[in-house]
């Protein structure tokens, strides 16, 4: 007799047996479970960091390549934001500013000093180091939204600077002129943007793996207990002022790697696009609405606002190309409304209604 | 040694004298407890003592160092370790973590806090909730794993504020309990408590604080009996017959 189930009862699982003597269907099933599993989730997220370097060759062109690395300097620069915004609690709009210390130093070692980019890469990460310690130090005194107020105030007065430097391109913005083609030079044929699209996937691969390496260690922890509350932090031995400054020169350096590449791949930078407050904005609001404080976040984030973004820039026709920031401004205060915690925060929601209407699978858990 | 010594301290908050001339030592293992009405200085008396609260005047011995105007930290760091009266749990650690954090801020290992706080959450019959989230559990846990959570630090010093209010009498009875077997352990325990009977018997010393002034110090059966002290929480009406 087949048992009656109940509304909404749990039907009986059928045992998945493992080994040889499976159905073929059953034989996807057990692979792609093993994959779902939390404690494989390294060897999912590795292949999935596989399939997107492959993706090129299947998907290929200009447009597609030039959005999806878009999307990797944002996810990355965001991703190294949430360690000191979403994880420390921290909110600060100076993170275009590193963005722009590694694309005016990329810029200006191929412009001033006819060197490879890498090194002013390598500069700007060591300018943006500095400029968040000691910018850090005096201001994590300062309650937080004091705090976010004075990195609005880097960000200008940086912008004041650079716009007035000669050396810089001023404000009319600095030209990369074109040299060999190479990995060396960071430029490559106008026409391919595989290898940017690329480089941007390992800095992104890279920073994932910085960051969650980092929540593992009591730098983690520590930051977590300073954002929910600093006084009882203090009051286990957490010195914050001095945990804030970590994290802050930390999470500090994928941007200036970030914007070493992104001026490199358009030979092109100025202040009234990188050091303005949209461009720093758009850091925070990438990590905020993908899910402040989650690890995958800034990514969901970056995909989903760059992706709209970009997509929005190139199809929208003629006429209603000036609809490009309404619609944009629409997905974003939707999002904000029915996702207030972030994307991610939706998780369990979809997850839960997957399993109602996959029940069918065989139990495949998508989370 | 003397484990804790207070000089005239004194505490102003703009207009109201919180505390006045305090004066006090506090010899080594222990429990003492401090008493005294609502307002009467307790809990910034505890602050002064662990850091975060400025005192206007005084000097404050921790062992032979002068530590008056230390920060938290670094009275967490020296050994000082305190729970508070309104429960400060971080919002998106577990209890495990909570625990976990104050011994791997006291210098442990992380894979040695991990061990030690799991020890901890035994200790404080909390084992059951550990990977709970602590903000979502009772009063009665909370309060237990701010004890953990303390003594995770290893402290010379322990500071329990109000550590009782709130607990029904079988919660409050098992606490008291758990703080006796502290002083065993080489730990100085200072409890505060409005309820006079829940403390008087494992305390081996008694101070009293009114309004700002310590009114007496000494055995829990002399306090109990100190004049000054009935009239403090009677008030003066009941002192003269
Ligand atoms: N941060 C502050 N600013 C101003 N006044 C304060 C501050 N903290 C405490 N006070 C005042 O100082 C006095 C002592 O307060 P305290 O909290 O130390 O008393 P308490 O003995 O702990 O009282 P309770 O039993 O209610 O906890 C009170 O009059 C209180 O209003
Ligand atoms: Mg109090």
């Amino acid at each position: 007799m087949t048992p009656v189930l109940m509304p909404g009862a749990r039907r009986p699982r059928p045992a998945v047996v493992r080994g040889e003597n499976q159905s073929s269907a059953s034989g996807i099933v057990g692979p792609v479970r093993w994959l779902l599993a939390r404690r494989n989730r390294p060897v999912l997220v590795g292949l999935a960091f596989v399939v997107a370097g492959l993706s090129p060759l299947v998907v290929g062109g200009l447009g597609w390549e030039t959005v999806s690395f878009q999307v990797t300097v944002f996810a990355a620069t965001s991703l190294g934001w949430n360690l000191l915004g979403g994880y420390g609690g921290q909110i600060s709009f100076s993170y275009a500013v590193y963005f722009a210390a590694g694309a005016y130093g990329a810029g200006v070692s191929v412009t001033s000093f006819h060197a490879s980019p890498w090194v002013g890469i390598g500069a700007g990460v060591a300018i943006a180091c500095l400029i968040a310690l000691i910018t850090g130090l005096p201001l994590f005194r300062l309650r937080t939204h004091y705090y976010s107020i004075a990195t609005l105030a880097i960000l200008e007065v940086t912008s004041l600077v650079v716009s007035a430097a000669s050396p810089l391109g001023a404000s009319g913005g600095l030209e990369i002129p074109i040299t060999p083609y190479g990995l060396g030079s960071l430029e490559f044929s106008p026409l391919n943007a595989t290898p940017f699209f690329e480089l941007g996937l390992g800095l992104l691969g890279v920073t994932l793996l910085g960051v969650w390496w980092i929540l593992r260690t009591r730098t983690g922890l520590y930051l977590r207990a300073i954002r929910d509350d600093p006084v009882a932090a203090e009051a286990f031995g957490i010195r914050t002022t001095w945990w804030k400054a970590v994290a802050a020169v930390v999470s500090c350096i994928p941007a200036p790697v970030a914007g070493g590449l992104y001026a490199m791949a358009a030979l092109f930078v100025d202040p009234n696009t990188v050091l303005s407050i949209p461009f720093s904005v758009l850091i925070v609001l990438v990590a905020v609405l993908g899910g402040l404080g989650t690890l995958w976040g800034p990514v969901v984030g970056a995909a989903l606002v760059i992706t709209l973004q970009q997509n929005l820039a190139l199809d929208l026709p003629g006429q209603a190309s000036g609809l490009e920031p309404v619609i944009y401004g629409i997905v974003i205060i939707l999002v904000g409304m029915f996702f207030s915690q972030g994307i991610l925060a939706a998780r369990p929601i979809v997850a839960t209604a997957l399993r109602r209407a996959g029940a069918r699978v065989k139990g495949v858990r998508p989370w | 040694m003397v484990m804790l010594r207070a000089q005239g301290v004194s505490v102003r908050f703009g207009g109201v004298q919180a505390l006045r001339d305090v004066t006090f030592e506090l010899g080594g293992p222990g429990i003492y407890a401090l008493i005294g009405p609502n307002g009467a200085g307790k809990t910034t008396l505890f602050g002064v003592i662990s850091g975060g609260v400025r005192a206007t005047s005084g000097q404050l011995w921790f062992g032979d160092r002068q530590v008056l105007g230390w920060k938290p930290w670094e009275a967490a760091r020296s050994g000082v370790a305190r729970t508070f009266q309104i429960t400060r749990a971080w919002r998106s650690l577990t209890v495990m973590e909570h625990v976990e954090l104050a011994a791997v801020a006291s210098g442990e290992s992380r894979g040695a806090a991990r061990a030690r706080a799991a020890e901890l959450c035994g200790s404080v019959g909390l084992s059951d909730v550990q990977h709970r989230l602590a903000r979502e559990l009772p009063l009665g846990q909370q309060r237990r794993m701010e004890i953990a959570r303390a003594l995770a630090l290893g402290p010379s010093l322990l500071l329990l504020d109000e550590a009782l209010a709130g607990l029904t009498a079988t919660e409050a009875g098992e606490l008291v309990q758990l703080i006796s077997a502290l002083p065993s352990r080489d730990i100085c325990v200072l409890i505060t408590e409005h309820v006079m009977e829940l403390v008087m018997p494992i305390a081996h010393t008694v101070l009293v604080l009114d309004h700002g002034v310590l009114i007496a110090v000494g055995p829990p059966a002399e306090v109990a009996r100190d004049p000054t002290v009935l009239a403090a929480y009677l008030g003066d009406a009941h002192v003269t017959p």
